[in-house]
């Protein structure tokens, strides 16, 4: 498919590119973790101390995938899909060994969310925001009542067997909300000069607002009101 | 994000997920697909660009954020399926 000078296939390849080499790093990285810290007869050379091995392993294949082209991102996932449901591989932990690990993981994330965060509103672009202000409040207003639920319908009402209710939905129609990842691939563009990257990153910032005031203040008060809590 | 994204597949149970597959696909692909097209063509009328400069701009939109969602999910005690 071409538009003008634009073309999908090159960026298309690179892409599957991306994935597939950050999913079969993270699946062999990940088994190697697994194996590391279970608790098991056979394996587990680091069950004591998962949160070393962790750090170890991970910043390991992080910076692989990197180098390597694939998606760093994805193969940091993948890896924690795998340790989350190590008991599919026939491993596991120690209850006390679990709750280690679960605790280490929830302070190091707490942690580096905050950051992020912090770095995000150091660098909101507020001339930007000013300049396309009006434009940009009803391309949010689209983004959330009517392209969300669109979405959400398109993907989820041919899924029979998902079995999703009505509630559950509207639920993820309402909860949408726009961060870190959108405004590290604005920064990334608005350096490197792209065309439409002004637009892009003012974009994202208020996108960051309204969703973080809007949606992610009320989440709890419209899951509560559609019975969506254990 | 590296640790953030690690944290969050350690929460998402493959038993769970199992179930919802086919929907989760389409939400993780079609939608992040849909999503930027129909962005790419509000912003192409509203700031008069061009349709793939527009569309860079709703493929920059389209991601979620997992930094706000997953501890967001966990403090609610949502429904697994839906969380």
């Amino acid at each position: 498919m071409e538009a003008g000078g634009f073309t999908f296939s090159g960026p298309a390849l690179q892409f599957t590119k991306e994935l597939v080499l950050g999913a079969l790093i993270g699946v062999v990285a990940g088994a190697v973790l697994c194996y590391a810290i279970s608790s098991t007869a056979r394996a587990g050379i680091w069950d004591e101390s998962p949160g070393v091995a962790i750090l170890a392993v991970v910043a390991l294949a992080y910076f692989s995938t990197e180098s390597l082209g694939g998606s760093s991102y994805l193969a940091t996932f993948v890896m924690g899909l795998m340790v989350g449901n190590m008991e599919m591989l026939g491993l596991g932990h120690h209850d006390e060994h679990a709750t280690l690990l679960e605790g280490f993981l929830g302070q190091v994330a707490e942690i580096a969310t905050l950051l992020v965060f912090v770095t995000l509103g150091l660098n909101l672009p507020f001339e930007a925001l000013g300049k396309y202000f009006f434009g940009e409040l009803l391309v949010m207003f689209v983004f959330i009542f009517v392209d969300r639920p669109i979405t959400v319908l398109a993907c989820l009402l041919p899924d029979r067997r998902g079995r999703w209710t009505g509630r559950e939905i509207a639920f993820i129609s309402c909860c949408r909300e726009t961060g870190v990842i959108p405004a590290a691939v604005a920064s990334l563009i608005l350096a490197r000069g792209v065309e439409g990257a002004e637009i892009a990153v003012s974009m994202v910032a208020l996108a960051v607002c309204v969703t973080l005031l809007l949606q992610a203040t009320t989440a709890g008060h419209v899951a509560r009101r559609l019975g969506l809590l254990e | 994000m590296a640790l953030i994204l690690f944290h969050g597949g350690t929460g998402i149970s493959l038993r769970v997920i199992s179930g919802t597959a086919v929907g989760l696909g389409l939400l993780v692909l079609l939608g992040v697909l849909l999503t930027a097209i129909i962005v790419a063509l509000v912003v192409s009328s509203v700031f008069g660009v061009t349709f793939p400069v527009a569309l860079l701009v709703g493929a920059v939109l389209a991601a979620t954020d997992p930094a706000i969602l997953i501890p967001l999910c966990d403090r609610l005690r949502l429904r697994p399926k839906v969380a």
